[in-house]
């Protein structure tokens, strides 16, 4: 059992720094995942549902229990820290009883407990060695095991794979869904690497400046980014965001943008009018054509799967990813379009989604 | 033979060697370097050693006085004998000293580094209030020779009534050890990772329990390093335990030191440098078994 949810929940450190009127809610068993850039909140965010950290608004409740001003030790939460914090003078075996010897559980259940979830991990080869003697990812799994071991009505996790190298990371992000299917538990993960975010989660919220500033699922982040600072970050190369303006005249919408002008259908704007935007475009809906914006060919990027081909345009930089070259050679002319089917505007202002997949966004804020 | 190769491969070959040798010379100046460096550090252990070493010397010696001592009674001789120690330890109450000298640095020992353990943990993890001006009188209490404070302190316990007693010792000695470890552990706490201590309440511990069983352990090699520092003081002390002390059956060692080794008329320096290796003894047993840390300890207390 462990749902969760969090009730305009405030934590001001002065200076417009903490966390400011987080709400949501952690279902029963789900794989939720705060995302956001350092600075944003999301650790202080999870170190307030841990107990770490006291809120000084707000509410918090697990399997309706209101938890707000409960001690770390009162609320059955587990937590895996970045640096694993596994205790240097115990054996691995020690570390992963710890907790059960805490609850005052019997010697032989210890044993049992620690037995089963070190072969679970992979890890009961290791048992009588300290955490100075195993590998990184070995240390790992000992982490979670202590986490694990006593059944926590909720799973905490602050970048558990940023010590990790980049092969042993994608190997341990498989390797904690299936962990997480099937314990079954719920869990809270925050990172900054949206690809953590996008195959690990079932629902993720991206934060900014301490707020939550969108929470869906993993691909709806990235399809329908709630503003610019979300398309931007999710996404890798990011977002391509071109300056552009909407134009109305002559019972024509045109989209102008870097003196190009595109057709734009079904956008509510009156006759006459204009209005500042934002053109957003995933790289891989960039497109080259026999006219559009001219472009001049800087770096390409070849990865294997697909190719990055990065493009100049006065002081902008427009990235394009395919999964073959596109036959251009570096310093070549060309001329780029976005996919009118793709294309994203966001408003000049506020930042707001506006326009999406060839219509209007519903509750799209209006002219400024 | 020589006409076999041509010019320009003649060149080539004397090339070759020069390389050779440029190479060899290299690898004999490196061992050059190596005999050197090894010369210098020899000459530095001999400068360390040789006070330990004339002190042995000199208690295995039995002349009466410094002038009928010649340089050749540095080096080993057949006159050396063992009387020196003998004395001390058959005519002088020798093992009531060490008893003495062992309840009060003992018992110093543990109370001061108790204290210090919980004050530094308070001073590196708690809000006490007024932290920093704590820090600093730590500080400059360090800075004053104990020795200054025999004559005041000697009043204050003559009013209590703890001159000639245990108790008398046992308070200043572990309020010094206090001083030193409590600013040691609290910078040797404040670099251990918070998170240590935060998955310990995680994991069900209260604050208090965190601290105790996951940082004290932790900080094992400071808390040794302390302790040895805090044994040491006492165990040589004299300026205090001489002026508190005037009853022979509370006498420690350093105060048997000086009663034995005082002749009628010179100083008796056979015995006292035999009652410097007595006591010696035990310092070197703890520096033997607790080097790992010590080593460590060491090192940190620079970075004080």
């Amino acid at each position: 059992m462990g749902s969760l949810s969090l009730q305009n929940i405030g934590r001001n450190f002065g200076k417009n720094k903490g966390v400011f009127d987080v709400n949501f809610e952690v279902e029963n068993g789900e794989f939720f995942v705060i995302l956001g850039p350092s600075g944003c909140g999301k650790t202080t965010t999870l170190r307030i549902i841990a107990g770490l950290e006291t809120a000084d608004t707000g509410h918090m409740f697990l399997d309706d229990r209101e938890i707000t001003n409960f001690p770390p030790r009162m609320r059955n939460i587990a937590m895996v820290f970045q640096n694993y914090a596994l205790y240097p003078f115990m054996t691995v075996k020690q570390n992963i009883q710890f907790p059960l010897k805490i609850m005052k559980m019997s010697k032989a259940d210890q044993d049992a407990k620690a037995e089963e979830v070190a072969k679970m991990l992979g890890i009961d080869d290791l048992m009588e060695r300290k955490p100075g003697e195993i590998s990184g990812g070995q240390r790992q799994r000992v982490a979670l095991g202590r986490a694990l071991v006593r059944e926590p009505a909720l799973f905490l996790m602050d970048e558990p794979l940023s010590n990790l190298d980049a092969k042993l990371r994608t190997q341990m992000r498989v390797e904690l869904k299936r962990l997480q299917r099937e314990f079954n538990t719920t869990t809270v993960y925050v990172t900054h690497d949206q690809v953590e975010a996008t195959t690990l989660a079932d629902r993720a919220c991206i934060m900014n400046g301490g707020r939550v500033v969108q929470l869906e699922g993993p691909l709806e982040l990235y399809n329908s980014p709630a503003d610019t600072f979300v398309a931007t970050f999710v996404g890798d190369p990011p977002m391509n965001m071109i300056p552009a303006k909407v134009k109305a005249a002559n019972n024509e919408v045109m989209l102008e943008v870097l003196g190009q002008l595109i057709p734009l259908k079904n956008f509510t704007i009156e006759e006459g009018q204009e209005r500042e935007v934002k053109l957003g475009v995933r790289p891989e809906d960039t497109l080259v054509g026999d006219q559009g914006i001219e472009a001049n060919l800087a770096v390409i990027q070849n990865v294997g799967k697909s190719v990055y081909e990065y493009f100049k345009v006065g002081d902008l930089t427009i990235v394009k990813q395919d999964t073959k070259n596109s036959g251009l050679v570096i310093g070549q002319n060309c001329y780029l379009f976005p996919d009118p089917a793709k294309l994203m505007l966001f408003d000049e202002a506020s930042g707001k989604l506006i326009y999406k997949g060839g219509k209007m966004v519903k509750n799209a804020p209006t002219t400024a | 033979m020589e006409n076999k190769y041509s010019k320009k491969e003649k060149v080539q070959r004397r090339e070759e060697v020069d390389v050779f040798r440029m190479n060899n010379y290299y690898k004999n100046i490196r061992t050059l370097k190596k005999i050197a460096s090894h010369l210098v550090l020899i000459l530095f252990a001999l400068f360390a050693v040789f006070p330990i070493y004339y002190v042995v010397i000199t208690s295995l010696n039995s002349i009466g006085s410094l002038s009928a001592s010649s340089l050749a009674d540095l080096l080993p001789n057949t006159k050396m004998t063992l009387v020196n120690y003998s004395q001390i330890i058959f005519q002088h109450p020798f093992f009531i000293w060490l008893r003495n000298t062992l309840i009060l640095t003992v018992a110093s020992t543990f109370i001061g580094v108790m204290l210090s353990i919980t004050s530094g943990l308070a001073m590196s993890r708690l809000n006490v209030p007024a932290k920093r001006m704590l820090l600093y009188m730590l500080l400059i209490l360090s800075l004053f020779p104990f020795t200054m404070m025999v004559i005041p302190f000697y009043f204050m316990f003559s009013n209590f009534h703890l001159l000639n007693t245990y108790l008398g010792l046992i308070i200043p000695y572990s309020a010094g050890a206090v001083i030193y470890s409590t600013y040691l552990i609290k910078n040797y706490v404040d670099g251990l990772p918070t998170s240590y201590e935060e998955a310990a309440q995680m994991d069900g511990l209260s604050k208090a329990g965190a601290l105790f069983r996951i940082l004290v352990p932790m900080a094992r090699p400071v808390i040794v390093f302390a302790a040895v520092l805090a044994f040491m003081g006492p165990y040589t002390d004299y300026a205090l335990a001489g002026q508190f002390i005037s009853s022979p059956s509370l006498y420690t060692l350093a105060i048997g030191m000086y009663y034995v080794s005082q002749g009628s008329i010179t100083m008796n320096y056979g015995t006292y440098a035999a009652f410097s290796v007595l006591m010696g003894i035990p310092i070197f047993i703890l520096f033997f078994v607790f080097q790992k840390y010590l080593v460590s300890g060491f090192s940190l207390s620079m970075y004080k």
